[in-house]
Order: C-alpha cells, then sequence, then structure tokens
C-alpha cells in the first residue's frame, strides 16, 4: 500500500510530467504566425483534445469502468461540464488578451491562476490548514516565485508591446479574467477527486464542456457555422499539427489531474505551471527564437528559469503533516454526506486504490472500435498534413520528445505502479 | 457491480424463465426503473437481449442485430431529484457558475 509521502511524492511526479506535456502542446500555437486565425487554432486543438480525451479513458480503463464511475457519482458531471465551460470562455479571453496587450503583459497575468487556486484549495478544501507554517511558507514561496519567474520570462521575451493604448484596459481585463476562471477551474476538479473519482472518469465529461464552449464561442466570433467549416477546411494541411498538440496536451492536463488528486491543487498547479520552461525551451532550441535577443534578455531568462526552479523545489519539499491531512480528511466526510457516498470507498480511492477496478472486468468490443476510429482520425490527418514552413531544428526537436516521454513512460509507470490508474 | 448496471450476459434471461415472467406481469412491467434514471431491459424472450452503449441499444439474438435508438430512458435527466437537490443547495456550486457568468460578461466587454 503507498503512504503518504510515496503518494505525495508521485503527485510531486505527475505535476512536473503535467510541465513537460502542457509545455510541448504549446508549439503547434506557433502555427498562429502562418496567419490562422486564433479561434481555428483553439477549435481545431480542442477538437484532438476531444478525441485523446475519449481514447486514453478507453485505453486505460475500458467504458464499462468510465460509465460505472460516472453513474456512481452522477452528481459529479454536472461539475466537469461546468469546469469544462470555464475553460473554454478563458481560453478565449487569453486570446483578447494577446491581441490587446501582448503575450508578455498578458502570460503574467493570467499565470496567476495558481494563486487563485492556492486561495480556493485552502478556502473549500482545508489545504495548508492546521499548525503547518512552515509548509504554508514552502508552498506560498514556491507559487510565489513560479510566478515571478514566469513573469520575469515573459517580460524578457516581449518582441512587442502590444496593441492600441486605448484597448489596455480590456486587455489587462481578460487576461486577469483568464486567470480567475482557470484558478476556479480547479474547483470542480478538487470536488471529483475528493469524492473518489477517477481523473480519468472525469476529463471523458469535462471535455464535452470543453468542445462545446469552445465551438460555441468560434462560430460566435467567426460569424457562424459556414466561416467555421469553411476555415478548418481550408486549415486541413495543418489540421494533423493542432490535433496532435490537443493529444500532447490531455497527456499533461492528465498529469495535471492526477496531480491535483494526490497533492491538492495548492501545490499541484504551481507544478504544472513549470510548463513556462518547457515552452522557453522548444521556443529558444527548436524555433531559435532567442537568438537575437542581446546579454541582459539572456540573463533574465536565466534568472527567470532558475527562479521557476527554486519554486518547484520549495513545493515539492512541502509534504502534507497529518494535521493537514486529517482535514482533507474532513471535508470529504462532508462531501460523502452531501451526496451519499461511501466514505470508506471515497477514502480508499483518495489513497491510491482503485475500489472500481475489482468490478470491472476487461473492454468490450466497442472499446476497440473507438480506439481504431481516433487512430484512423489520425491517421488520416497526417495523410493530409504538409511540413508546415517554419525553420526547426530537427536535433533538438528529438531531444525534447525523447524527456516528454521519459516523463510520460516513468510518471505512467508510477501511477500503475502505486494506484493502478485511480 | 450493480444489479441494474448493464451487462449483455446478466440481462438475458435463462431458457423458461422469461415465459414464466411474462405469463405473471404485464408487458410494460419488462421496463424497471434503475435509482440512476436509467432504465433497465428485463427481456421478453429467451433469445432476445439488449446491449447497452453509451448513446444507444442493440437488441439481438443468436441470428441478428437490430440498433434501437433512442434507448429507452435516453431523454430521461439522468439525475435523479435529490442529487440535483444536493448540487443546487453545495455552496460551492455557485462560486464557479458565478465566475463563469463573470467570465461571459467580460468576453462580451472585450471583444
Amino acid at each position: 500500500m503507498p503512504t503518504a509521502r510515496s503518494l505525495h511524492m508521485l503527485g510531486v511526479v505527475c505535476g512536473l510530467a503535467a510541465g513537460a506535456w502542457l509545455g510541448g502542446a504549446e508549439a503547434p500555437t506557433k502555427l498562429v504566425t502562418l496567419g490562422l486565425s486564433p479561434f481555428l487554432i483553439s477549435l481545431c486543438m480542442v477538437s484532438g483534445v476531444f478525441v485523446a480525451r475519449w481514447t486514453l479513458p478507453v485505453v486505460l480503463k475500458g467504458t464499462s469502468y468510465v460509465f460505472l464511475d460516472l453513474r456512481e457519482r452522477a452528481h459529479l458531471m454536472v461539475w466537469a461540464i461546468l469546469a469544462g465551460a470555464l475553460w473554454g470562455v478563458a481560453n478565449t479571453l487569453t486570446v483578447f488578451a494577446i491581441r490587446d496587450v501582448g503575450l508578455s503583459v498578458a502570460f503574467p497575468l493570467w499565470n496567476t491562476n495558481s494563486l487563485v487556486g492556492i486561495f480556493w484549495g485552502w478556502f473549500l478544501f482545508r489545504e495548508l490548514r492546521g499548525r503547518v507554517w512552515k509548509t504554508t511558507a514552502k508552498v506560498l514561496g514556491g507559487a510565489g516565485a513560479v510566478v515571478f519567474g514566469a513573469t520575469l520570462l515573459g517580460l524578457a521575451s516581449a518582441h512587442r508591446a502590444g496593441g492600441a493604448p486605448h484597448r489596455l484596459v480590456p486587455g489587462i481585463l481578460a487576461a486577469l479574467g483568464a486567470g480567475l476562471l482557470w484558478g476556479t477551474m480547479y474547483i470542480p476538479y478538487r470536488k471529483a477527486y475528493l469524492s473518489g473519482m477517477n481523473p480519468l472518469s472525469f476529463v471523458t465529461v469535462f471535455t464535452v464542456g470543453e468542445l462545446a464552449t469552445t465551438g460555441a464561442l468560434a462560430v460566435v466570433f467567426l460569424g457562424g457555422i459556414r466561416p467555421v467549416l469553411g476555415t478548418v477546411a481550408a486549415a486541413r494541411p495543418v489540421l494533423f499539427w493542432l490535433f496532435l498538440g490537443g493529444f500532447c496536451w490531455v497527456l499533461g492536463d492528465l498529469f495535471q489531474q492526477y496531480a491535483a488528486k494526490y497533492i491538492g491543487i495548492g501545490r499541484g498547479i504551481p507544478l504544472s505551471n513549470t510548463n513556462q520552461l518547457w515552452g522557453l525551451a522548444w521556443a529558444a532550441l527548436v524555433f531559435g527564437e532567442l537568438s537575437s535577443f542581446g546579454k541582459p534578455a539572456q540573463a533574465q531568462i536565466i534568472m527567470g528559469s532558475l527562479i521557476i526552479i527554486a519554486g518547484a523545489v520549495a513545493i515539492s519539499s512541502a509534504v502534507a503533516p497529518e494535521s493537514e491531512q486529517a482535514a482533507v480528511r474532513e471535508v470529504m466526510a462532508r462531501e460523502c454526506d452531501r451526496y451519499g457516498l461511501d466514505l470508506e470507498v471515497t477514502a480508499s480511492a483518495q489513497l491510491g486504490k482503485d475500489p472500481l477496478g475489482m468490478v470491472t472486468h476487461g473492454r468490450r468490443w466497442w472499446d476497440y472500435l473507438i480506439v481504431a476510429l481516433a487512430t484512423d482520425a489520425f491517421v488520416w490527418l497526417a495523410r493530409c498534413a504538409t511540413h508546415p514552413p517554419l525553420a526547426m531544428a530537427a536535433t533538438w526537436i528529438a531531444a525534447l520528445v525523447l524527456a516528454m516521454l521519459a516523463f510520460l513512460v516513468g510518471c505512467g509507470w508510477l501511477l500503475w505502479k502505486y494506484t493502478r490508474f485511480s | 457491480m450493480r444489479p441494474w448496471a448493464p451487462s449483455s450476459r446478466s440481462l438475458r434471461p435463462r431458457r423458461g424463465e422469461a415465459r414464466k415472467a411474462k405469463r405473471q406481469r404485464p408487458a410494460s412491467r419488462t421496463m424497471s426503473t434503475a435509482p440512476c434514471g436509467w432504465r433497465k431491459f428485463a427481456g421478453t424472450t429467451a433469445t432476445s437481449s439488449l446491449t447497452w452503449f453509451p448513446l444507444c441499444a442493440v437488441r439481438h439474438s443468436r441470428f441478428s442485430a437490430r440498433l434501437v435508438w433512442p434507448p429507452s430512458g435516453f431523454w430521461r435527466f439522468p439525475l435523479r431529484r435529490s442529487t440535483a437537490k444536493a448540487i443546487l443547495t453545495d455552496g460551492h456550486f455557485w462560486i464557479p457558475l458565478s465566475v463563469l457568468v463573470l467570465g461571459v460578461l467580460l468576453l462580451i466587454y472585450v471583444h
């Protein structure tokens, strides 16, 4: 049986793996420089996300498991759709924020989502409660360091200040709003895992809200269904790369979900926000974006990266003491009482056990069908794909992909060993 | 697994049992309501069975298979009234919902 310390380390590794995969998923957004609409990029990536979010749970657990889990905790379907809608609106707000004030200003503002997540974790789920000043200082200091380091990176990589001066206030509000929405999105996450739901089941419903909201917003902002379909058809040669980005994003998000489950949102979210480092690595090493930077900017980038790493180390070492674990158990009992759940089963799921795995066996034939259809979709898109006209360093692509795969295999193995993907 | 959980094996009646059950109860009662609001097919003949999918059902026998859509209970709200009430009276629920409304209003403003 995994101990509290081993589950903490598992959560930390999941948070770091989330950072690597979420950072890698940012690479296809480089296609925006080819003149594609940000709404189109967002919609296509979310479509890839939708396919992946239905395929991975089927591969790992099967539909029987997922649907039984959803039926046992039917109330969480509403929460999952709400979380998906929050993600969709926040993502669209970031598009406007980048347009109005530029990425360098917008990114640090929405990166405050981890501080919002820490607040909700403390306020609603009794994380960081009890006489745990040292642990609280490590988490708050670490999260602050991640935000500050990301701010330095954003400012250093600024190529332009942004749009027109009169758009400054709307742009800042959009970025802050995105941070608030993303930070609040972690309430349903934590709610689900304190109720014993498997992250794989949660994401299958989450993605419905996500795709519906992103699709609706694309239709509204692009002027109807016909223009959306027209732009999707025009972007067919690069659809594969966007779907692939969506797939990477799902892997990162799944690791983030497991981190939220095993170490809470206060610790898990700042750790996964290290994706900024990986995004920087792709930009600098693969796309050569930093070659034109002067010495001061390069020093600022190195300083920002070191601060982010120090913040991640501080959070990683902040193991929840017994008093905090007891406070979290009280919250779990509250959830079970409200929604009529079995406390023993819920607590065992929180400890990495898999009670549902004992009553569901094997796969149905349609599980294989779903996987085959998803694979076909990717193969079909790959056949239509063309090499994007971007200068890329193949050696660095191979190195970064290898690093991401190492995280995938290592973290996947640990999740299997300790929790059976529970 | 709960007794009402979909499973073609568990839903298939044994030889003779279905005929006996059919004699004892009216046809309309072969559909029983499951706790979560979905319905379970109890079986009417010894060779016909119903397999559930997420969004449809297949009625199949040894010789044929037929897609049944929508499956019974498809349009029913999948939450029990007590669960819906528990969600609506949960103070936590209104926080993300309010933030979502705020986000949509902000989106309208910045657009």
